[in-house]
């Protein structure tokens, strides 16, 4: 008998357990994004949320519109839960062409970019690699610039984030440290 | 197995409860290890062939809600850090409204589009009474659409930040406002509610954005207003409302506006918008404003 309710404790403790690892949690993945919001704040730009959250299994990619604006740096942030492993973030301007990328490792992604056009970009999320299912956040930063003329169109992604258009040295957008 | 101390001393324990023990100590110990967390990989991982969205299929999400702010920032920007006293562009565009005068929710979505994009300039001219008073008129709609409490919580994070004049956190709050009360028009029953917003928010905007444009007009300054993308999109979404929608007063006259504004948007990169079309634009807009609202 007694053994049958320990039984019955641990499996009980350890399907808790799994569950709690596999659920989405957008409500943190809310809360992370509003860490690097803060973070971005510090260096003048202007956060704020995109309307653009949700859950998303390894392997779904989502598209959304952003607009922008010539001659203002842009940031654009993913924030997740804990149960991503790996989120990546495509930025394409509004004739198809790839601007930027993060794909970088990691359950964060983020890019840093001067707008060198007044318009949209067309910016793609994808949840490379997550436990069951996750939450995002996406946030977008914009801040202004006082030379809108300056020859760094694109001031470049992370390091190692992917950036063709750009021949200026990355900055350091660091999107993974809220 | 070398057991820790504390469960090797439990005599009275039978080994298949021991080794169940052992399973929850391990599995809580792993649990306890963020999944997030880089872990060192011994070996590198092969590179991760980039998302190709002409090859792979995305999931569109719906359209964003317009902000005035990036453009009224764009602007100070090609101005040269020259000051622009926003504050009396808002004075001469941003229309108040009573919730109570709203008879439905379409006609509280559009007021709440307007709202919206007022409070953004408001933000912007950074005049707290302008703000707290578009904070309160978007409550005021934003309950009429049904938001309740928790919805509507960040309001007094965006007051106390504008009384303490930290502007970067009231842009922030007043975002993540906006956020959660579209939260509720996310739910399927209010989804042309939101369409609706997006609409009003984006006309409001222009108008903004055309005014100063009007009074200060400079043809490299007029690119701008270029957003052939979004309003594109926004035009089909509205042209695409139910029937029912569409007949309704205030709401029929938006997809022949957001028609006539396409072509007038749709201009290069390089391109200006000359003085003539902004001054259409402007009256496009306000026209469409003031139909949304019953003026």
């Amino acid at each position: 008998m007694k053994s049958s309710f320990l039984k019955l404790a641990v499996c009980s403790v350890l399907a808790s357990a799994a569950c709690h690892s596999v659920l989405a949690d957008p409500a943190e993945a809310e809360d992370t994004a509003y860490r690097m919001a803060k973070k971005y704040m510090d260096k003048g730009f202007a956060m704020a949320p995109t309307d653009h959250s949700g859950v998303a299994g390894s392997g779904s990619a989502i598209e959304f519109l952003i607009p922008v604006n010539k001659g203002l740096d842009y940031t654009f942030l993913v924030g997740t839960d804990k149960a991503a492993r790996d989120v990546d973030i495509y930025v394409y301007d509004d004739v198809g062409g790839l601007i930027l990328d993060d794909r970088r490792p990691g359950r964060l992604a983020g890019v840093q970019f001067r707008s060198p056009y007044n318009g949209t970009a067309k910016v793609y999320m994808v949840m490379a690699n997550a436990v069951g299912l996750s939450g995002w956040y996406v946030l977008v930063g914009r801040r202004g610039t006082i030379r809108p003329d300056s020859t760094v169109p694109y001031s470049g992604g992370a390091p190692g984030a992917n950036s063709p258009a750009s021949s200026s040295p990355a900055t350091n957008p660091d999107p993974v440290g809220p | 197995m070398n057991m820790p101390a504390v469960f090797s001393n439990h005599n009275v324990m039978q080994p298949s409860i021991r080794h169940l023990f052992s399973l929850v100590f391990f599995s809580a110990v792993a649990a306890s290890s963020p999944l997030g967390a880089q872990q060192p990989d011994p070996s590198p991982a092969p590179p991760k062939p980039a998302f190709d969205p002409s090859k792979a299929k995305a999931e569109v999400a719906r359209l964003p809600l317009p902000s005035p702010y990036d453009k009224l920032l764009a602007i100070e920007t090609a101005a040269r850090g020259r000051p622009i006293k926003w504050g009396k562009v808002y004075d001469v565009v941003a229309i108040d409204v009573d919730a109570n005068s709203c008879p439905d929710k379409p006609a509280a979505a559009l007021a709440l589009g307007v709202k919206i994009a007022d409070g953004l300039v408001a933000v912007k001219s950074q005049d707290i009474e302008k703000l707290n008073s578009c904070a309160t008129q978007i409550e005021n709609l934003a309950k009429k659409l049904g938001a309740g409490q928790e919805e509507l919580k960040r309001a007094r994070l965006v007051r106390e930040n504008a009384n303490k004049g930290k502007w970067l956190d009231v842009f922030l709050e007043l975002g993540f406002l906006q956020a959660d009360i579209m939260k509720i028009l996310n739910r399927p029953e209010n989804l042309d509610m939101r369409k609706l917003i997006i609409a009003t928010g984006w006309m409001q905007g222009a108008r903004h954005v055309t005014y100063y444009l009007k009074e200060n007009y400079n043809p490299e300054i007029s690119n701008v207003l270029r957003e052939p993308m979004l309003v594109g999109e926004l035009s089909k979404e509205i042209s695409g409302l139910p029937q029912e929608v569409r007949d309704n007063p205030r709401v029929k006259a938006l997809p022949e506006a957001l028609k006539n504004v396409l072509p007038l948007v749709s201009i290069g990169k390089d391109e200006s918008v000359s003085k003539e079309n902004v001054a259409k634009l402007k009256s496009l807009a306000d026209a469409a404003v003031n139909s949304a609202l019953d003026h």
